[in-house]
């Protein structure tokens, strides 16, 4: 939202540019900072992540809000799911877990969002399946949040983009395709 | 106090700046060919190597090197401009991979007649009535302008409010009488001209542009709400 008053004159004016820039990585929507001197002098701009270039969700009903807000979710349940020790705790992780792919069955559902994003969530939804009643461990479950995350910066994702994401599931030895695609593949 | 759902929608413009696409010399005839199949009416206005400009009755689009430009007119401009935006930037996505823009800004025009000037001037809330005489020895008040310009650390808008006389003067030629009446008219309408941008980067994976236009519009909205 526009912030306070810079000027107030009668004759049209445009934004100014970007001249030079220095970056500082941080977490969260608005992921890089970058302050520039323009002619007026020293001011600070963004890299705008979805909350600011969005900033009215709650009038909106399209379908990428819904799809934020469930990867939000999506983000604290894993987030809870890292917490718990399954060895101590398998019922509350199993529970965890459950909600995790509901979540992701109603992101698969909002999948016209792009190639990347149905990709992605594919990719995910099948590597969860794929590990069936066994646990996830601690490094698998870092590898889908992280992979959530980075969703949730960049719901447009590219499907270059996902299939970068997709590989490092994999690498994680997670299998991101049904197991029958296989045994077809075998098969032929 | 404005009410700005009572001025009729005049023009609507949005606009995407990136960095100059040099590609856009090679593909240009690709992207166009793409949105000529789903917009038929769409006809040559000017074609240069950095800058093309199509149009119909209805919108405009300018398709240039650093930017993208869609200027529609009427009540139906918003949902006009956010159709074709969204087709140009799907046929510039497909064709150049632009991985972010510098800016992307809405622009709303919206106006409303009145019979005189005196009366425009008291709806559009003016302290001093036309026809005032200044003090300081510059004469008469003959009209009124007003401009605010806010920034955040994200957006910004540039908003005027203005009185305006507007002449409109359509001549015939005199073997064209029989057919067509000539015109000259005079107006006077309120005026609004809101513009609301982004201030930073924009990743491409980030930019829904039908969603952020339909935020944009609802920023300035807001915005003339709470004047």
């Amino acid at each position: 939202m526009p912030g306070t008053v810079v000027s107030i004159d009668t004759a049209e004016t445009n934004s100014s540019h970007i001249t030079s820039n220095s970056q500082i990585l941080k977490e969260g929507t608005a992921s890089v900072s970058i302050t520039s001197k323009s002619s007026e002098g020293t001011q600070k701009y963004v890299i705008l992540g979805p909350s600011e270039l969005y900033p009215f969700s709650d009038v909106n009903d399209a379908i990428l809000f819904q799809a934020l807000e469930l990867l939000t979710s999506c983000v604290s349940t894993l987030e809870l799911t890292q917490r718990i020790d399954p060895t101590s705790d398998y019922i509350g992780f199993d529970d965890a877990m459950t909600q995790c792919r509901a979540i992701l069955r109603d992101l698969f559902a909002l999948r016209s969002i792009g190639d990347g994003f149905a990709s992605l969530v594919n990719a995910i939804i099948w590597s969860l399946k794929n590990k069936d009643t066994d646990v996830l461990s601690r490094k698998q479950v870092s590898v889908v949040l992280e992979a959530i995350k980075e969703l949730k910066r960049k719901p447009l994702m590219h499907f270059d983009t996902a299939t970068g994401l997709i590989d490092q599931l994999e690498e994680a030895d997670l299998t991101v395709e049904p197991c029958m695609l296989d045994g077809m593949i075998n098969l032929a | 106090m404005i009410d700005i759902d009572d001025l009729e929608v005049e023009s609507v413009a949005f606009e995407l700046r990136y960095n100059n696409v040099y590609r856009l010399w090679d593909t240009s005839g690709t992207i166009w060919a793409e949105m000529a199949s789903k917009h038929p009416e769409l006809s040559v206005t000017n074609i240069q190597p950095n800058q093309q400009l199509f149009d119909t009755p209805k919108y405009q689009i300018s398709l240039e090197l650093g930017l993208f430009r869609v200027i529609s007119r009427g009540s139906e401009a918003i949902d006009q401009v956010v159709t074709i935006s969204s087709d140009i930037y799907a046929a510039l996505d497909h064709n150049i991979r632009l991985t972010s823009f510098s800016r992307s800004g809405l622009r709303i025009m919206q106006s409303k007649t009145f019979e005189s000037t005196s009366e425009a001037m008291t709806y559009c809330g003016s302290a001093q009535p036309v026809g005032n005489t200044s003090t300081k020895g510059l004469g008469t008040r003959v009209g009124f302008v007003s401009g605010n310009r806010y920034e955040g650390e994200s957006s910004g808008l540039n908003a005027t409010l203005k009185v305006e006389e507007r002449n409109i003067n359509l001549n015939v030629q005199w073997d064209a009488i029989p057919y067509f009446k000539p015109l000259k008219e005079k107006k006077i309408v309120v005026v609004t001209d809101t513009d609301y941008y982004t201030i930073g980067t924009i990743d491409r994976e980030t930019l829904d542009v039908s969603t952020w236009i339909y935020q944009a519009s609802k920023a300035i909205k807001r915005f003339w709400g709470v004047l």
